[in-house]
């Protein structure tokens, strides 16, 4: 079965995210420690961007909440870790925080999906849910610790099984967590391109149509979003665990608005594109932030509003067709 | 169980509050359709201009100025960008995260981002039913009292509101009809700005004052206008007395956020029982 | 006698207080053909909403193949085996041709059916737009398209609305007899307005008036009703 498609293939996106890795890996040879943080810490956001492409690119449900499932995330390792102390407590918090996020993807799903909210009316209620958990986690200071959250947080791994099987020096978790990236990147575009994701598509592009397919797509939906919160904590969870502090603003409005940004800039729906965009926006946000953390705000604020002007179609539009269209430019410049 | 007068007293304060903030969010999401995510700077803007009458030594003035401010704001607000993006909700949203951002941090850059607090500028209580209860709490009530009534009055028998009915309910047909359609959305839009900075005002004295207390407003007034039910007035009471008494009910028996929190959640619950709403317009 | 494979009972559906539907009650047999019409308004497109799955019943039931389906989310009835054709043809505009049948394919459980597509798409004459954007048919496709994602779960029930609308003279009677073919391998339910294509098909025919089901026969007998011809054909 041949397809005359514009996309590019698995294939070519598995080169891609091949050569990135190959960089990545080879990095260390002339970059600093410092430089190492910047690039995991990089990765782990692009992960939660992953996440939330997943729900917005793929499943047209926009979430303006999503750090509520990153935090939830970092929160249940936290709390979980500390709370057992022993050798067993990363693991058991990571069990947990994947635990929790899917099952408030699934409470989610279940009350609103199938309910028939889509659209802006799920977008309120992201915003809202966010806006409860920060509210909760600064003021249930007895388990989340307020305004200054936790810290003290164990590295990921198992000591009883090896003592090198922790996540305790740079370089261990700089390349674990480009692993993880490169391999949380190939399996959702994987995902997207099989079954699941036609299946998906259909949905998001003409429900009723789906409906009388035989689809029955608040499921579909749900487990969009079932997946996409657990990855969300997954990547909440690795953060926490490598800065081994967990604070509100992990869990709050404002880091929502940043992943947003970088979903939009980056090319909502292109799954690699928001991974990208995630590196770019973030850096250029901390050396905005470094002059005086209000002008970032102010910065985006800004793009928000002219981003109307200047991109006529809206920057919520931009489904990465243009990206795609120049990919597969050059691929067929490549195949003669 | 005698705080049971003393939590309807309190929560009447915060109801009033409310109708004020969501009578614009139900003409602008429940009856436009359109989703402004800057509406809880109205209010807040609104407060500092308590903050800043209250400094040059009277808080009445800000009751005059603000409404003026925050019509103002909001109708420039639409004539520039809303007006641009009425078929693109997406884009409304994001254009208007934007204005908030930016304002919110304008207003930061101005003010700092301690707290402010305004004084109390009727002190004192007055027995209600026995109850002693904050003299400038029944002022609160009394004034989005008498704001409602002249506001339904005004929509039911001035040109303006007819109109609006018209621009409402078919704007093509309205149009036909010689309605300037553009401008009486313009002017709603203003007015609901105006109503929020109202109650920004009112609401400075019994709150603390911060660049980014807009957003609990912001979402409290979505939820009254979904809860209650758009397309009517009794929607926006019926959403108001809701999200207002049971947070209220809850803010005496929990601190911190947890009322917010639980009356959210009810929220939530209600959109899923009853996606219209409480009260069908 | 065999047992009806689509049995209507007493349906009743009404909107506010407008009833569009007031006790219809029909029984389809295997391999029939069945032609529903009636002016406008009369409930035509609102029982197909009903017969399959779109819109809940306020009354009475609905049963197919024994089952009965009256309260199930439509989803359930595709699975069934009861496919629909909208009016305005509906089909996934952002996917291509192909890809718009794989999806049907997969979710028909139908083992054979990814397989059979190739032989599908040239019965319809979509092989040569395989790989266009389905958004970007022209509208007669778009409708060959439609009922390709219907055919490939090898229905037991069609229900087609209005199929011929906006199509030229020449792809109505094309659209005829591949109906007329269809129908000898599954039970077939077409509502329309187009009489001359109706004429084409010549099986059974129901007449929809206000609401309730006033007629039930041969066409000829229909044609020759003069109450029909007074309320019906009278306002053409």
């Amino acid at each position: 079965m041949s397809s005359e498609s514009t996309r590019p293939a698995h294939g070519r996106m598995a080169l891609t995210v091949g050569i990135g890795v190959a960089f990545l890996a080879a990095y260390p040879l002339w970059g600093t420690v410092y430089g190492m943080s910047i690039v995991q810490d990089a990765l782990i956001l692009g992960i939660f961007a992953l996440s939330l492409d997943l729900l917005w690119g793929k499943g047209g449900l926009p979430s303006f909440g999503h750090a509520a499932f990153f935090g939830l995330g970092g929160y249940a390792y936290a709390i979980v870790s500390m709370q057992l102390g022993n050798e067993w407590g990363p693991l058991a918090g990571l069990v947990a925080a994947l635990a929790i996020c899917a099952l408030a993807g699934a409470i989610l799903g279940v009350f609103l999906l199938t309910a028939g909210i889509r659209g802006a009316l799920f977008l309120i209620v992201t915003v809202a849910i966010v806006q409860i958990f920060h509210q909760v986690a600064i003021s249930w200071s007895s388990l989340t610790g307020g305004d200054n959250g936790i810290v003290g947080l164990p590295p990921l791994g198992l000591r009883s099984l090896s003592e090198h099987a922790v996540l305790d020096t740079p370089a261990k978790r700089y390349f674990a967590v480009l692993l993880i990236a490169a391999a949380a990147l190939l399996l959702l575009d994987r995902l997207c391109r099989g079954r699941f994701g036609r299946r998906l598509a259909a949905v998001v592009d003409n429900e009723p149509r789906a409906l009388t397919l035989g689809i029955n797509p608040s499921l579909e939906l749900t487990k969009t979003l079932v997946l996409s919160t657990t990855i969300a904590g997954f990547a909440g969870t690795l953060f926490v665990a490598s800065a081994g502090v967990v604070v509100p603003e992990f869990i709050g409005p404002l880091f929502s608005i940043e992943v947003v940004v970088w979903v939009l800039i980056g090319g909502r729906g292109t799954l690699i594109g928001p991974f990208v965009g995630t590196f770019v926006v973030w850096r250029l946000s901390q050396e905005v932030s470094s002059y005086d953390p209000r002008l970032w705000q102010l910065a985006i604020g800004s793009f928000f509003v002219l981003s109307v002007f200047l991109l006529p179609r809206g920057i919520a539009s931009l489904r990465g067709d243009a990206a795609r269209a120049l990919f597969s430019r050059v691929a067929r410049a490549v195949r003669p | 169980m005698d705080t049971l007068p003393l939590t309807i007293l309190t929560a009447l304060s915060l109801i009033s509050i409310l109708i004020l903030i969501s009578v614009g969010m139900a003409i602008i999401f429940g009856m436009m359709n359109v989703i402004n995510l800057a509406h809880g700077e109205f209010v807040m803007l609104g407060a500092y201009v308590a903050v800043i009458a209250a400094q040059i030594g009277g808080f009445w003035l800000a009751l005059a100025i603000a409404p003026l401010l925050g019509a103002g704001f909001g109708i420039l607000l639409e004539s520039t960008i809303i007006r641009l993006l009425y078929r693109r909700p997406i884009d409304t949203i994001i254009a208007t995260l934007g204005v908030s951002l930016v304002v919110q941090k304008l207003v930061e850059l101005w003010f700092g981002s301690s707290p402010y607090s305004v004084m109390n500028p009727l002190p004192g209580l007055v027995d209600v039913f026995g109850t002693p209860y904050p003299l400038y709490r029944i002022f609160v009530i009394g004034c989005a009292a008498a704001v409602l009534l002249l506001g339904m009055i005004a929509y039911r028998s001035t040109n303006f509101g007819l109109n609006l009915r018209a621009a409402i309910q078919d704007p093509e047909m309205a149009r036909a009809m010689g309605v300037d359609v553009a401008a009486t959305y313009r002017i709603a839009f203003g007015l609901g700005a105006g109503l929020a900075a109202l109650a920004g005002v009112l609401v400075a004295p019994l709150t603390s004052i911060f660049p980014g207390m807009g957003l609990a407003y912001l979402i409290r007034s979505f939820f009254v206008v979904i809860v209650g039910g758009t397309g009517s007035i009794g929607g926006v009471l019926a959403g108001s007395a809701f999200i207002g008494f049971f947070e209220s009910f809850f803010s005496f028996r929990l601190g911190g956020a947890f009322p917010q929190a639980i009356v959210l959640a009810l929220a939530i619950i209600v959109v899923r029982l009853r996606p219209k709403g409480l009260v069908s317009g | 006698m065999t047992r009806p494979l689509l049995h209507i009972s007493d349906l009743r559906k009404h909107f506010g207080g407008v009833k569009a539907i007031q006790g219809v009650s029909l029984d389809v047999f295997p391999n029939e053909l069945v032609c529903v019409i009636g002016a406008n308004g009369a409930g035509k497109s609102t029982l197909l909403n009903m017969v399959c799955g779109v819109s809940r019943c306020d009354g009475g039931e609905i049963s197919f193949d024994g089952i009965r389906l009256s309260g199930s989310p439509a989803f359930r009835f595709a699975r069934a085996g009861i496919l629909r054709k909208f009016q305005v043809p509906s089909v996934f505009p952002s996917l291509t041709v192909e890809e718009n049948l794989v999806v049907s394919a997969e979710t028909s459980g139908k083992a054979a059916a990814l397989s059979n597509l190739p032989d599908l798409m040239a019965r319809l004459g979509l092989d040569a737009h395989a790989g266009r954007v389905a958004g970007e048919l022209a509208h007669g496709l778009k409708q060959w398209l439609e009922l390709g994602l219907c055919l490939v779960h090898e229905p037991k029930l069609l229900l087609l609305d209005e199929p011929t609308a906006g199509m030229t003279r020449e792809e109505s009677t094309r659209t005829a007899l591949l109906v007329k073919e269809l129908s000898r391998t599954c039970t077939t339910i077409v509502v329309e307005h187009d009489m001359s294509f109706v004429g084409n098909l010549d099986c059974r025919t129901c007449v929809m008036h206000q609401g309730q089901l006033i007629r039930d026969g041969k066409l000829d007998e229909i044609r020759n009703d003069s109450f029909i011809r007074d309320i019906y054909l009278g306002h053409h």
